[in-house]
């Protein structure tokens, strides 16, 4: 457990980054946010019924015009919250650019987001959500992307603790309920006592929980507002 | 288990469930409890040598308490070992070293004391005051706590929290493992500030696993610390002040008057036992969700209790009678059979007429032999007179109850004797009677009986007075009410009877008696209210009135015992 590098997550958040007075820093932070969650744009423009071509287009004219920007100015409305922030802009940017239609330019020296749009339109007709409003949507796929970076952050933690093949094993449980937990199949299966493996899914959920907490601080101005942005992402699978 | 899809981004798990285990708080260390073997007694002896290892007293999920004896100074003590690998980082050592100095002022009776921090043979350790006795858990598990024994313990928590909240400490972690009662009950407070000591911020997994391990010794589901957690404490773990310590006291406050922790919908203790209304306020206030409306000092809280105490202690089923209550109880028996004593000739005595004969010196010296003549003659006439006398032996009053057949006739047979043998210095002067009815019973009775009995009455009725009102016994409540009804009859049928049938005041005696021996009964049946207490005390004061009152009516005829007269007895053993 790397108690050191929690120490202080909550003191910068990297939307706190991007709130502040603009800088080099901030552009990078808002940068490594956009690559985060550009697909739950992405997915939310293709739900307003853009199709595939239209909504890559779109999508990346989105992030370079914000990016290009850099300035953040007048989005602090958003109760400081980077997801109702992209949305809002995501929206505002469509509106317009309905106006300036075929005026549309990929690219063009804007700072450009290297996205892959083959993963993301099988990724979009996965996840069958054809009977949600584009905002639900939306929200759905932005806790997606947010669970995915928790999980990749815990894997790459337990990998480099050397414990790879185990989080693999004990990664599913993180969606148990606890007592729905096969504790005696997975000792029988990774070779470890059942005590062991009780401990180990407890300290990996207590990680997990840790890390999703810290993620979504990442994307608020105030930690405070943890707990109520998770229970607003519980809500959009409600 | 499911092989992820390439595609699905979370390898096949559900964003929801993920959420939702990410939001919920695991219960405790469930499974994590087995998984830490405290170390042998051998083992820590060899780490600690500077203890005899004692026993092995408690153990948590990951933390293990031993009773040991300090070698140096011959104590014994506490030693708690935190699992190895709770603290495996440098920042971890750190904090511990900052907490425990804070933590080492908490120096109150009723604050578990922490004598030594430190870090031995790899083992973080603390060596704290030991206590024996039980935790609250243990008392809960044994049977629910009377609403009684929560009233006494409940201020003592008051003042410790006070205590460390005035130093700026908050304990974080109250719940009943916590709550230490030695063997003379008082309460000692433990692991104070240890949840934020061992766990930086309160998602720690090892605070919650340090913390709800802390001297959890009985196998069995533990519950788990969130439940006594406030909710600020659960969401914004950041702000919480010494008013979630309070919330989560009124949580066990809770639980210890109900036996059941505080539902989703909160319901008030008295609706689910049978405890005094105003524990339900108190309770509920400690438990309100916003620190703002809870008490803000644990000192108020406590006062609120013991008001809530001294008024009445008792609520729930049995309460204990009260010292002062059941002195006076004890002493209403004792006037009760005094009484009855007093006024047993009474009730067997047929009518009759009292007389009293009077007889006055003429001689200016008292004769030696007149006394014992008298007596003698008394005697062999009829050996249920009295004799009595002035201090001055100048006058001789002879009192005698005679059938209604023979009135006057002991005393003619008497003087004509007294006059045959002391004519020359006596002189019979006059002869008295009282009415049959009344006087004949009067003179019966025994003053001294009666008027002890209504002492002992009168005192133990003021000491019931006093003495604090409890609760009524379920099934007993209609004694108060109805001793009141009788009393208040027993008053109004003699007033009533006095006034109709004037002429017979034995009958209105008889049912004043009668109603007010009922009434009495009653009110001492119904002693816990109010009202059995009015009628006891009221009772008692016409008992007495009407003893003293008997001397009263010898004064009147002819002249009362000690107005100048002295009992000369008669009576032969």
């Amino acid at each position: 457990m790397n108690r050191a590098s929690s120490d202080g997550f909550f003191a910068t958040t990297r939307w706190t980054l991007v709130m502040a007075a603009g800088g080099a820093e901030a552009a990078g932070a808002l940068e490594e946010l956009c690559a985060a969650y550009w697909f739950p744009v992405y997915a939310y423009v293709r739900r307003r019924g853009f199709v595939r071509e239209d909504a890559e287009d779109l999508t990346q004219g989105f992030f370079a015009s914000l990016l290009a920007r850099g300035d953040i100015a007048g989005l602090r409305r958003e109760n400081g919250k980077f997801r109702a922030f992209l949305l809002a802009a995501a929206k505002h940017f469509l509106s317009n650019e309905r106006d300036k239609q075929g005026r549309l330019k990929r690219g063009g020296g804007a700072p450009h987001l290297s996205l892959d749009w083959q993963e993301a339109d099988a990724r979009f007709r996965l996840a069958d959500e054809s009977s949600l409003s584009p905002d639900a949507a939306y929200d759905r796929e932005w806790a997606t992307a947010l669970l995915e970076r928790v999980l990749v952050a815990l894997e790459s933690e337990a990998v480099a603790a050397g414990e790879g093949g185990r989080f693999a094993h004990l990664r599913s449980y993180l969606s148990f309920d606890r007592e729905q937990i096969p504790y005696a199949t997975a000792a029988a299966a990774l070779g470890i006592d059942e005590g062991a493996v009780r401990v180990a899914v407890h300290r990996l959920r207590g990680r997990y929980r840790k890390r999703l907490r810290v993620e979504i601080s990442r994307t608020l101005a105030s930690p405070d507002q943890v707990e109520e942005e998770l229970r607003v992402l519980m809500a959009a699978f409600g | 288990m499911q092989s992820p899809d390439p595609h699905s981004p979370l390898g096949g798990l559900s964003p929801a469930d993920l959420l939702r285990q990410g939001a919920a708080e695991d219960t405790l260390l469930d499974g994590v409890r087995e998984a830490f073997e405290p170390p042998s007694l051998n083992e820590l002896a060899a780490i600690f040598p500077q203890f005899e290892i004692l026993e092995l007293i408690g153990q948590g999920g990951m933390g293990a308490v031993y009773k040991v004896r300090q070698r140096q100074l011959d104590r014994v003590v506490a030693l708690k070992i935190l699992p190895p690998g709770i603290g495996d980082d440098e920042a971890f050592a750190n904090r511990f070293a900052r907490e425990a100095k804070a933590l080492a002022k908490l120096n109150h009776p009723g604050i578990v004391t922490i004598h030594e921090f430190g870090c031995s043979g790899g083992l973080y350790f603390i060596v704290m005051e030991f206590v024996d006795g039980v935790n609250l858990r243990q008392l809960l598990k044994g049977g629910r706590i009377s609403p009684r024994e929560a009233l006494a313990i409940v201020p003592q928590i008051c003042d410790a929290l006070q205590f460390a909240h005035d130093l700026g400490i908050v304990h974080r972690d109250i719940k009943p493992e916590n709550l230490l009662i030695d063997r003379r009950g008082r309460v000692k407070v433990a692991d104070f500030g240890l949840a934020k000591l061992v766990g930086g911020d309160p998602d720690e997994e090892s605070a919650a696993i340090f913390a709800s391990g802390s001297l959890q010794t009985e196998g069995g589901k533990v519950m788990g610390t969130p439940r006594y957690m406030a909710p600020e404490q659960i969401e914004r773990p950041a702000e919480v002040d010494h008013r979630a310590d309070i919330y989560a006291l009124g949580v066990v406050f809770y639980q210890m008057l109900t036996g059941e922790l505080p539902g989703e919908r909160l319901e008030a203790p008295s609706r689910k036992v049978s405890v005094d209304v105003r524990l339900d306020e108190i309770v509920l206030r400690a438990l309100e969700k916003d620190p703002e409306l809870r008490y803000q000092q644990a000192s108020v809280m406590k006062t609120r209790v013991e008001e809530t105490r001294e008024i009445t202690p008792k609520s729930g089923e049995e309460s204990p009678v009260p010292k002062r209550a059941l002195a006076g109880i004890v002493l209403q028996a004792v006037a009760l059979l005094l009484l009855l004593t007093g006024l047993r000739e009474v009730w067997k005595t047929p009518e009759g007429v009292q007389t009293v004969g009077i007889y006055q010196l003429t001689g200016n010296q008292v004769p030696m032999e007149l006394e014992a003549g008298l007596k003698e003659i008394l005697t062999r006439l009829d050996p249920g007179a009295a004799l009595a006398r002035t201090a001055d032996g100048r006058q001789w009053w002879v009192s005698v109850l005679e059938a209604d057949s023979d009135v006057g006739g002991i005393h003619r047979r008497f003087e004509k004797e007294v006059l045959a043998r002391f004519g020359a210095v006596l002189d019979f002067q006059e002869m008295r009677t009282m009415s049959a009815a009344v006087a004949g019973r009067m003179a019966l009775l025994k003053p001294r009986w009666l008027l002890a009995g209504a002492w002992a009455g009168a005192i133990g009725a003021a000491l019931l007075a006093i003495s604090p009102v409890v609760r009524p016994r379920d099934g007993w409540r209609w004694a108060g009410p109805v001793a009141l009804g009788v009393f208040l009859a027993a008053l109004l049928g003699t007033g009533a009877l006095l006034i109709l049938h004037p002429s017979n005041r034995a009958s209105a005696f008889g049912f004043g008696c009668f109603a007010l021996v009922a009434a009495s009964a009653f009110g001492l049946v119904g002693w816990r209210s109010a009202q059995g207490r009015a009628v006891v005390l009221g009772a008692s004061a016409l008992v007495f009135a009407w003893v003293v009152a008997i001397p009263w009516e010898f004064v009147r005829f002819p002249v009362g015992p000690g107005r100048g007269h002295v009992e000369v007895k008669a009576h032969q053993p």
